[in-house]
């Protein structure tokens, strides 16, 4: 893409905003105060607006930055775990893959993540690598988490669910942080956020953290074991916001992080990799006449390098984002935000042959959200994003497409609605309709590898997978119980379920596995969830999840599943969460326990067209966090995780390894 | 398809009745609690160039109807020597709707229940010097008088009349304004 255009586009916007804002108000959210205000979590992750979380037309969680703490988890996938409609594959010591709504596998492409709004999904694939995620979870305010495809307010990945995590504001509030750990693996981290400002018109907030663990030594198919490799991460992160006018603020954000895992493929095998990340971003957050306004401008780059047995491959991509959006209210009762973007995703090939499949796409979306009147609100919102491809470069030779034949054009409508009904002040029905778009990424279009004697091709005729989900949730607090029930029943249906390395194209240069939609799958769920408060100490949560697939897929010759997808045996049906808090003086005990039942899981020791379903038990597992304030400043924590086993099976990866942590924490 | 949707539907239906059997009715609405001028304070942190640090409140009651004075004794007594909640410190300054002229200098005005009859006066007083008024008592917004209703019970409730905030001069940040009710 030509970045000079848009950078300049960029700036010209900005300077625009910034001298249309005389005379108006706010800027960035104040989660803080409106969530003291009004006594309730707020959100804007729902459609785009804030409101609180209980009001929204989706269904969703949020996770405070006190159950954060109060977990016994030591990275973002270990926070999401016991939520109810969460899944986290915990492969090795360092890697997870995290689904909401099931259809988890390695390499999960259904699931948008963003960190105040940038996106920080992995964009050549769609995937997400959780530990390259630039955040320390001492700077996170809170994590929120819509379920179900919202791909029309947030765009491509939003198929299955959303995770936005929102950290601190650098201008508004204080956080100053650190803290050492230690444990079993070898275990060593360090972690520190530091806040300051220059006469309230400047915030900064910068972060950094390193971890070193040791990869799990349990049983590992002889063929990966060359593979495996310790957990390293490091991170630095910078978020700073300045007060330019009465009324604007300009942020401006920078991060890089560098982690070393094993991870487990889309191809359902291990694999050492090296994940290099940095990115880039600029905002301008405006109350104007016209609107709260804002123009973001970020760019993420990757350098991922894996290694497997039959394969080395380097991966350089660099997704660039603007986005412009305007949130507005007209009359009384009519909220509503228009939005336009514009992406150009990259990723070369040099590291192979040569090359570079890359994209632009520019989308536009709405939003309406009606408060009909005190009982009544209807939230209707669509997206339509154009996709060009376009491939540049050599290619190699077994692959049976042209370049030309990579231009290709795709457009795409994606639908949200939702029906909130509030009848007394206290019951919320929500009546809700998805309709989400997984576009194919750069990877399934366009990319090309070889692997031993095999080419793999992405498809440029490939189609997205469209998800549609209709969804009917009820939520209230209860007074006996002291605390609230949520429940929600739902219906999804995948169409045009894509795969790389699916269709054979034999050639006299040799043979190409290419990329294809392979077929559907439909889910029927369920999900349940009471928590409450018992005196002034105890507190608890007792969540569970149903979800049940039906796959019609093109998949299985004889007892081999020839493409590494396969959803209806690999979804556990049932998994139930409970959690036990304790707090008293100085003291907190914190207990989680999860039971996840049986599955036969995808599996592949080397990138094959051989996959075989490993079973995997119906399992409980334990985790505990026991803390003691030492003084005002210090607390010690011990952490425990899957700690009523040595080791233990949870996904077809190799068991994982119990790990207990001791961690001191200062807040200065 | 194979899915178990009766076994989902029988059991999401037994829990809905066992649930909505349970006595859950919300409480009567009392007189105007600490939540309440917490809630308040806090929203006055929204204001465009709102009150700042220590608030003088004035609590505007009418001193011969009884349900209105009680409500004043209680705002005051919620008030106490000083309320802090977010950035503000409210402190309560009883002013008789018969003696409007006390509301010079004043922050911003509760209205208590009970002074329909000088609503009007109550209101042209605020106007004059641009301080909003605010209120536990509906009906002063709906018609006008009052630009801010807060409740907080079952929860938090808030509602503003956008032309009387208007016609005050008065305005909120955009994000605010988005969470609450407006008419």
């Amino acid at each position: 893409m030509n970045m000079k255009h848009t950078s300049h586009a960029a700036a010209v916007v900005l300077a625009a905003l910034a001298a249309s804002t005389a005379n108006v108000n706010a800027q960035s959210m104040d989660y803080g105060s409106l969530q003291s205000l009004f006594g309730a979590p707020v959100t804007t992750s729902a459609i785009g607006i804030p409101q609180r979380a209980s009001d929204a037309p989706v269904t969703m969680e949020i996770i405070t930055a006190d159950e954060i703490r109060r977990s016994s988890a030591t990275d973002l996938s270990g926070v999401l775990k016991n939520r109810a409609g969460v899944e986290v594959s915990q492969w090795t010591n360092g890697a997870s893959d995290v689904a909401v709504r099931g259809y988890n596998q390695g390499g999960n492409t259904r699931l948008l993540v963003l960190v105040n709004g940038r996106q920080v999904y992995l964009d050549h694939f769609g995937l997400v690598s959780w530990n390259s995620i630039p955040v320390q979870l001492d700077e996170i305010r809170q994590i929120e988490i819509v379920k179900g495809p919202n791909t029309a307010l947030f765009g491509f990945n939003a198929v299955s669910g959303v995770v936005n995590i929102v950290t601190y504001n650098p201008l508004l509030d204080d956080v100053d942080k650190a803290s050492v750990r230690v444990g079993t693996q070898n275990h060593q981290e360090g972690s520190f956020v530091g806040s300051f400002k220059l006469n309230d018109k400047a915030g900064f907030r910068i972060s950094a953290g390193g971890t070193d663990a040791d990869a799990f030594d349990t049983p590992t198919p002889v063929v990966e074991r060359a593979t495996l490799t310790d957990y390293e991460r490091r991170s630095l992160s910078l978020d700073s916001l300045f007060q330019i006018a009465g009324n604007t603020q300009l942020g401006i954000e920078a991060s890089t992080n560098s982690t070393n895992d094993t991870d487990f493929l889309p191809t359902m095998s291990l694999a050492g990799a090296d994940y290099e990340t940095q990115s880039g971003r600029i905002r301008l957050l405006s109350d104007t006449s016209m609107g709260r306004v804002e123009a973001d401008l970020y760019t993420n780059i990757l350098d991922l390098t894996i290694a497997t047995p039959t394969l080395g491959l380097n991966i350089d991509n660099q997704v660039t984002v603007f986005r412009l959006q305007d949130v507005f209210k007209i009359g009384t009762s009519h909220n509503m935000r228009i939005s336009g973007e514009y992406r150009h995703n990259a990723l070369e090939t040099s590291g192979n042959n040569g090359g570079e499949i890359s994209y632009d796409v520019f989308s536009l979306g709405g939003m309406w959200n009606w408060v009909i009147n005190d009982k009544f609100s209807l939230t209707n919102a669509l997206r339509l994003d154009n996709l060009k491809l376009d491939r540049q470069g050599p290619k190699l030779p077994a692959i049976p497409f042209a370049n030309s034949q990579y231009d290709a054009n795709l457009l795409t409508l994606s639908v949200n609605s939702g029906l909130v009904w509030n009848p007394d002040g206290t019951n919320t029905f929500r009546l809700s309709y998805g309709r989400g778009v997984e576009a194919p990424s750069l990877i399934d279009a366009g990319f090309q590898i070889r692997n031993g004697p095999v080419v793999l091709a992405g498809n440029p005729f490939i189609d997205p997978t469209i998800v549609n989900n209709y969804e009917l949730a009820w939520e209230r607090p209860l007074a006996p119980i002291n605390g609230n029930l949520r429940t929600a029943v739902f219906y999804q249906k995948s169409t045009d379920i894509k795969a790389i390395g699916v269709r054979p194209v034999f050639s006299r240069f040799g043979l190409a596995v290419v990329s294809e939609n392979i077929g559907s799958s439909e889910m029927i769920g369920g999900e349940i969830q009471l928590d409450g408060k018992v005196g002034e100490h105890w507190n608890w949560k007792l969540n569970y999840t149903l979800e049940e697939i039906d796959d019609s897929l093109a998949n299985r010759t004889g007892p081999f599943l020839t493409i590494a997808k396969e959803f209806e045996e690999s979804t556990p049906k049932h998994t139930v969460n409970a959690q036990l808090g304790y707090a008293i003086d100085k003291w907190e005990f914190d207990l989680f326990g999860k039971y996840v039942s049986s599955s036969d899981r995808v599996r592949s020791p080397v990138i094959s067209p051989v996959n075989f379903l490993q079973p995997v038990d119906g399992y409980v597992t334990a985790s505990a966090r026991v803390g003691y304030k030492l003084t005002e400043e210090f607390t010690l924590a011990l952490q425990g995780q899957d700690i009523q086993e040595g080791e233990m099976r949870q996904t077809q990866a190799p068991k994982t390894e119990r790990r207990v942590l001791l961690t001191l924490s200062s807040e200065f | 398809m194979k899915l178990r949707t009766g076994l989902l539907i029988r059991t999401i239906s037994l829990l809905v009745l066992v649930l909505t059997g349970m006595n859950l009715a919300t409480p009567a609405r009392a007189q105007v609690t600490e939540k309440d001028f917490q809630v308040m304070a806090r929203a006055l942190g929204f204001m465009t160039n709102g009150p700042k640090g220590t608030v003088d409140v004035a609590i505007v009651h009418a001193p011969d109807n009884p349900a209105s004075m009680a409500e004043a004794q209680a705002a005051q007594a919620a008030l106490g020597e000083g309320l802090k909640a977010g950035a503000l410190t409210l402190r309560p300054v009883m002013v008789s709707a018969d003696d409007l002229g006390k509301l010079a200098g004043v922050g911003a005005i509760f209205v208590a229940p009970g002074t329909d009859a000088q609503q009007d006066a109550i209101l042209a007083a605020a106007k004059t010097s641009g301080t909003i008024t605010m209120t536990t008592d509906r009906k002063c917004v709906e018609a006008g008088k009052c630009v801010m209703f807060v409740a907080t019970a079952p929860k938090v409730e808030i509602l503003v009349n956008k032309a009387t905030e208007a016609a005050m001069n008065i305005s909120f940040d955009s994000a605010f304004k988005m969470m609450v009710k407006e008419i």
